[in-house]
């Protein structure tokens, strides 16, 4: 009793160890699903930091997975190289653990994704080509088409509009059949953005349309927004470069009047003020131009874009130069180039230094100065672009040569793999050939066998009939020579008159009568085997001796070979003379059987039995066994004293 | 008897002739001819008529030049010719075998065995012949039942009626309880030709002779 209710609480215990384990885990799952479902807010990467971590605890792949690709993206976002870095570390550890490709993908997106943090446009676009093929490799369409934005948007950076184009083909090639509305909507818009660098305004405009068009479409309401606004900003753009400022300015108001847009992304909306600021200065309207750039300013101050507060004071500086305020607009413009090498934004200090040197509102000394500053920073620049123009055409020219040896090897493998399966089904072809002859010959050789076994068989058959007119011969020589000669000796006994002797000579002759016919042989060409056998019993049988027979009306006895029915009757007789002459039998059983491979015979009797070992009955009995084994039979004889005999004989039919 | 019989005799042995002819003479009055070879035999048999042929089977004195190798060519030469003659078997053969061979195949009109060949045999057997009956000698008849009785023994219908007769007092209460190997039930007039022939080969003068006979024999209990 106290045992039952030890092991109940036992296993309640244990039962309740299990469960709270099970729910710890069930926990941890749900806040892994809550932190990845809460991704606004301040705290968003260190919800997302505990949510890889718990997923590393849990050690289940696909939770480490998607947390980390996450907190990967989102670290990205933050600028937060060190959070992308362990992302990217723990999907590598991932990838190493499971293999799964896209962990690998993932891996070198995110090497990308950090070295675009760190102004490293190669390594970054290195990465990205990386990414790309993997994704590539496993048919991952939409990572390629936004790895291909990303190179397409860095190789535009780097003022490879070529390359960036082809990229951005390349990805709406992968992105059109999958239908992907977002990014190949951006794959538009960087398509756009390449034209415009390149002079082609019209081109870029067909592309934003596209852009526009596309992104309509996407049922994300954020989307529809942002790809309107860039829309009309970047459309503008292209209306300012083609001198057409009232409709560049027509297009910022309708991206101004946008819904909340200074609320929402107070970054865009500062920078479409600036940038229509410009198209106001440029088309000589500067009414409300400070206005709007003291707006820009404050918000960009506000949201510390450093890069946009560079670009404010340079439009403000191009203000100022306008209404000949040379004291301003050299603030500004020193504003403007301490923003600027703030953000390394090394284009914008050159055009500021290039201006500045230009603008006639400092001393001819400082101007030079400033000149010589500018020439020295845009040699080095235009190095560093041609550089990294080369470097990219390299990645690119290298990936197309791996690419082109990835075909060659792939063409190459192939014909290898049909080599191998040529080689394989010639190996599968000779290994069925040497099975097949290995067959044959083994068929051919137990069919040779056989043969060779039939052939003996039947020569032994044939032996034994030899044997059996041998045996004929002597028969007929006895009966008729012997016989004769005796018959011969009895008529001149007879005739002088020595009668005694002639009937002595009588018994002689029958007794040399019976061994004719007890060594006669039997023949089954007019009787047949069932008459003979008929016949025989016939002969034996007496109201003293009865004797029945089992077994010779059921069988066909037409295939059974002569010899073979041959041995089986003398046999009998054997047995049968046997039986009648030693054993006193009042009953004799005989019985045939035939099966695939024997034929039987029994031949029992209810005699006194007898020893076969004694001279007079061995002779018969020897030449019986003889008979048998001529043939390949066995003979079994076993006989008790005053119980009885029983002789069995067993006669292959075939070989 | 209006015509005196005309009898052949061939025998390999002349002792034996001699003694068929002695034999032949108790009788009565016969016009005995005799040869000891067959063809000889048969070239007499073609040129004039004979009433009786009493032949050995085995003849020893065969030479190459022989055609008729023994008393069963020559009955079957005989046959073929359709020479009308009755043909009486006098031979030393006792074997199951060759008597019933000769009888089944040769049908003579009788068989004697030399051992028991004497005036009084001859005689009914010479009876019996001419009046267009088979003769044979006791040994050979008795042969002819025992092996009559093997063949009935291998025979479950015929067991079957054997076993049932004595059961019932009618014939006709028999259809219905024989049945064949098959099952089918045999019908009353094939019981009863059954039952005729097992007299006819068991030598049984009624259906109660039958029984008994059979019951001697061992073929029934």
């Amino acid at each position: 009793m106290n045992l039952k209710i030890s092991f109940f609480i036992l296993s309640f215990f244990c039962f309740g160890i299990a469960f709270s384990q099970q729910t710890e885990t069930q926990q941890k799952k749900d806040s892994i699903r809550y932190y990845l479902k809460n991704p606004k807010g301040k705290h968003q990467l260190k919800y997302l930091k505990r949510a890889v971590d718990l997923a590393e605890e849990l050690d289940i792949d696909s939770l480490i997975m998607t947390s980390n690709v996450e907190f990967g993206l989102r670290s990205y976002f933050k600028k937060k190289t060190a959070g992308l870095d362990i992302a990217q570390r723990n999907l590598n550890k991932l990838y190493l653990k499971s293999k799964d490709s896209f962990a690998l993908a993932k891996v070198y997106h995110y090497k990308a994704l950090m070295h675009h943090l760190n102004f490293k446009k190669d390594s970054s676009l290195y990465y990205y080509t990386e990414s790309k093929k993997i994704s590539a490799f496993i048919k991952d369409s939409l990572e390629v088409g936004r790895r291909l934005l990303s190179m397409s948007n860095i190789q535009r950076d780097g003022k490879d509009y070529l390359g960036s184009e082809l990229s951005a083909i390349e990805g709406l090639q992968y992105l059109e059949p999958i239908n992907d509305l977002r990014f190949s909507g951006s794959l538009y818009n960087s398509l756009g953005l390449s034209s415009l660098r390149t002079g082609n305004n019209e081109e870029a405009r067909k592309h934003f349309n596209k852009y526009l068009e596309i992104s309509q479409k996407n049922p994300e309401k954020k989307r529809i927004y942002t790809s309107t606004f860039y829309f009309y900003s970047n459309s503008a753009i292209s209306y300012t470069n083609e001198k057409n400022y009232e409709k560049a300015i027509e297009l910022y108001n309708k991206a101004l009047k946008m819904d909340s847009l200074e609320l929402k992304y107070p970054e865009l909306y500062s920078m479409v003020l600036d940038n229509q600021s410009s198209a106001y200065i440029l088309s000589g309207e500067l009414t409300n131009v400070l206005n709007r750039l003291k707006r820009a300013n404050k918000t960009k101050r506000r949201i510390n874009d450093i890069i946009g507060l560079s670009t404010n004071h340079q439009i403000q500086f191009d203000y100022y130069l306008k209404i000949n305020d040379s004291k301003n607009a050299l603030f500004h413009a020193k504003k403007a180039l301490e923003y600027a090498k703030k953000s390394n934004y090394t284009r914008r200090e050159t055009s500021l230094l290039f201006n500045l040197a230009n603008s006639k509102i400092i001393t001819p000394k400082e101007a030079n100065n400033y000149l010589r500053r500018y020439i020295k920073m845009n040699d080095s620049i235009l190095e560093h672009e041609k550089t990294l123009k080369n470097q990219f055409a390299k990645i690119r020219y290298e990936t197309g040569k791996k690419e082109k040896e990835n075909l060659a090897l792939k063409i190459v493998n192939e014909k290898k793999q049909l080599e191998i399966e040529q080689e394989k089904q010639y190996k599968i072809i000779s290994f069925l050939l040497a099975v097949g002859s290995i067959l044959i010959l083994g068929i051919s050789f137990l069919v040779f066998k056989n043969k060779r076994k039939k052939v003996a068989f039947d020569t032994q058959l044939q032996k034994a009939e030899a044997r059996e007119q041998e045996r004929e011969q002597i028969v007929k020589s006895l009966h008729d020579e012997v016989a004769g000669d005796l018959r011969m000796l009895h008529q001149q006994l007879e005739k002088i008159n020595q009668v005694e002797v002639a009937n002595k000579l009588e018994l002689v002759k029958n007794n040399i009568r019976n061994l004719s016919h007890q060594l006669s042989s039997v023949h089954f060409d007019e009787v047949t085997f069932k008459d003979q056998m008929i016949n025989l019993i016939s002969d034996y049988f007496s109201l003293e001796c009865k004797i029945s027979i089992k077994g010779l009306k059921e069988n066909d006895w037409e295939n059974i070979e002569n010899p073979i029915k041959r041995t089986l009757y003398l046999s009998a007789r054997e047995s049968l003379q046997n039986a009648k002459k030693h054993t006193k039998a009042t009953q004799i059983n005989i019985e045939l059987k035939q099966d695939k491979n024997n034929v039987y015979l029994v031949v029992e009797d209810n005699g006194v039995g007898f020893n076969f070992f004694e001279k007079s009955k061995g002779i018969g009995l020897k030449n019986q066994r003889e008979r048998i084994e001529e043939i390949n039979g066995k003979i079994e004889i076993k006989s008790t004293i005053n119980k009885g005999t029983i002789i069995k004989t067993v006669i292959p039919i075939h070989v | 008897m209006s015509k005196t019989l005309k009898i052949l005799i061939v025998d390999d042995h002349q002792l034996i002739i001699d003694g068929i002819i002695s034999s032949l003479k108790e009788i009565g009055d016969y016009e005995v001819f005799f040869t000891t070879n067959c063809d000889d035999a048969f070239a007499k048999l073609k040129q004039e008529p004979f009433d009786i042929l009493f032949t050995d089977l085995s003849f020893d004195c065969n030479t190459n030049s022989t055609k008729l190798d023994g008393g069963e060519d020559l009955i079957k030469a005989i046959q073929k010719e359709k020479i009308s003659v009755k043909i009486g078997v006098i031979t030393g053969h006792s074997e199951t075998n060759r008597i019933y061979n000769v009888i089944q195949n040769l049908k003579p009109s009788a068989y004697l065995l030399k051992t028991k060949c004497n005036a009084i045999e001859l005689n009914f057997a010479i009876q019996k012949m001419m009046s267009n009956n088979f003769y044979y000698t006791h040994e050979v008849h008795q042969k002819m039942i025992h092996r009559a009785c093997i063949d009935i023994q291998m025979d479950e219908v015929a067991i079957q009626i054997l076993k049932e007769l004595p059961t019932q007092s009618k014939i006709s209460n028999l259809e219905g309880i024989i049945k064949k190997e098959d099952g089918t039930i045999l019908k009353q007039r094939s019981i009863e030709s059954k039952l005729a022939n097992l007299r006819i080969d068991l030598n049984a003068v009624s259906n109660t002779d039958l029984i008994l006979k059979a019951k001697e024999l061992g073929i029934i209990d």
